[in-house]
């Protein structure tokens, strides 16, 4: 297609020429695109943070079902796992939630080990200002930001009463807390020695909540899996796999709110595609008519038709971009962010990573531009293959 | 060439230079650092609790991959929704419904 710069210009001023109405089309198509952007950018940078979570999980997470409901896990189970060929390593964890009335909130808190010295070390490093040796001994507990702030706000500077299961106190001093660069996965999280989780929760220590398995080659799990399954036919083996794969359709696009501004950010989008495609105005095929009667070809008429769509849906989605990108990850995504962390009180800071998912936003561009090309087009070359009379009259 | 061609090539050249300036900042200064990453590992091998902690209002929200069915249940013997955690984010495949039938 030869580029002709008159036409060029004819595009423009025709455009000028409309004013409000191109003004309105353009706001409109970029809002649309904006929100699209916007929702896709979250929800995408939601995922990378999930798989980046899921690839250092360990391989098996074993838990007992009872009566269809999630029980503990006897301890002696650990050995008979252990001997089954092919496992690295059975690790039984002891996790659950703290309801902490006063704020309303629940915390997670999760019991480990932190006798041994590698242990130690690693853990160091996700942890601010802080000496992990003293973990065991003072009784001490780590923090997330969120529990930090909501036990500031309620004057625990430095420790906190939890009601053990018996109904007496338990005080944990707060030793540090976790380092910003993870708040999205520990933000809610009380990470403190096993002994005292088992205190809290009132769990007899010959038991577990689950059991994480580690797996030294890949190709074995199936095999693990079954033979777990048939010594133990009470527990529910969730594979990395599985999890990973659960990630992948985190979002309920079948019932969700997140489906339904979708639908209705494209729905409008197509009502405008459908007034447009109905027909021109009369006063469009009056200006069609009019250039094929000062001798403009079919050609000429499409090409000008397509110079003016383009300049403004071009226009529209580099501007959507540009201002979807600040929208989220400078801004934090005001009033969108509260669809992604519901009204609990205990809200992470919403910086998510910045991650450009180029097929997103190739897919994006196909959705908004061609489908607005289109729309003027299709009217514009039924017009335009009427004789110029006829489209007068 | 007319001034207002002049314009909207102007507009289109500021615009994308400001999209590519923009990415590049984001792409440098927000992007994932392998440091970052290295931490989220070591996080996720202590805790080995792999879920975001964006939505506390519900158990099966908060732990989604380590569920179980009745948990979904457990705060009411019906289905409560969460508005809007339980519209958004969609619990676990491997405890949910499929066909009909509840599988724990």
């Amino acid at each position: 297609m030869k580029f002709n710069l008159y036409l060029l210009e004819f595009a423009l001023f025709s455009l000028i020429r409309k004013g409000a109405k191109t003004l309105f089309v353009f706001l409109i198509l970029t809002f649309l695109i904006f929100l699209l952007a916007s929702v896709l950018f979250i929800s995408d940078a939601i995922k990378h943070e999930l798989n980046v979570s899921v690839a250092h999980l360990p391989e098996l997470t074993l838990q007992r079902l009872q009566a269809g409901k999630q029980v503990n896990v006897p301890l002696k189970r650990v050995e008979p796992l252990l001997e089954i060929e092919g496992v690295a390593s059975v690790i039984p964890r002891v996790w659950g939630y703290y309801y902490f009335k006063v704020a309303g909130v629940n915390f997670s808190v999760v019991g480990i080990d932190a006798f041994e010295q590698s242990y130690k070390e690693s853990l160091q490093k996700v942890v601010d200002a802080y000496d992990v040796k003293a973990l065991e001994k003072e009784s001490g507990m780590i923090v997330g930001a969120g529990v930090k702030k909501i036990l500031e706000e309620n004057y625990y500077q430095d420790f906190f009463n939890f009601v053990t299961a018996d109904g007496k106190w338990k005080r944990m001093h707060i030793m540090g807390s976790f380092n910003a660069d993870i708040s999205l996965q520990a933000n809610d999280m009380i990470l403190l020695p096993k002994k005292s989780a088992y205190e809290i929760f009132g769990m007899p220590e010959n038991e577990a909540t689950d059991v994480v398995v580690k797996v030294s080659n890949p190709e074995e799990i199936p095999t693990i899996v079954s033979k777990i399954n048939q010594l133990y036919p009470d527990m529910r083996v969730v594979t990395k796999e599985d999890i990973r794969v659960s990630y992948q359709n985190i979002f309920d696009y079948k019932s969700g709110f997140f489906l339904s501004l979708f639908v209705v950010s494209a729905f409008t989008f197509f009502m405008i595609i459908y007034d447009k495609l109905s027909g021109l105005s009369s006063e469009e095929k009056r200006e069609i008519g009019i250039l094929k009667a000062l001798g403009w070809s079919m050609d000429d008429i499409l090409k000008e038709r397509f110079y003016e769509s383009f300049i403004l849906c071009f226009g529209a989605f580099l501007l959507a971009l540009a201002l979807s990108m600040a929208y989220v990850f400078f801004w934090e995504a005001p009033l969108l962010r509260s669809l992604f962390v519901g009204y609990s009180t205990l809200k992470p800071s919403f910086e998510l990573p910045f991650y450009f998912n180029m097929p997103m936003i190739v897919l994006l561009f196909l959705l908004s531009v061609p489908v607005y090309i289109g729309s003027v087009m299709i009217p514009s070359w039924r017009a335009a293959m009427l004789d110029a009379d006829e489209v007068l009259r | 060439m007319a001034r207002s061609t002049f314009f909207l090539i102007g507009f289109f050249i500021c615009l994308s230079f400001f999209v590519v300036v923009e990415f590049w900042y984001l792409y440098s200064t927000r992007s994932m650092t392998q440091e970052a990453v290295n931490k989220k590992a070591l996080f996720i091998a202590h805790v080995g609790l792999p879920d975001l902690s964006l939505v506390g209002e519900t158990r099966y929200v908060r732990h989604r991959s380590l569920s179980d069915v009745f948990s979904i249940f457990g705060d009411s013997p019906e289905l409560l929704e969460y508005f809007p955690s339980t519209f958004v984010y969609h619990y676990a495949p491997y405890v949910s419904t499929s066909a009909g039938r509840v599988e724990p």
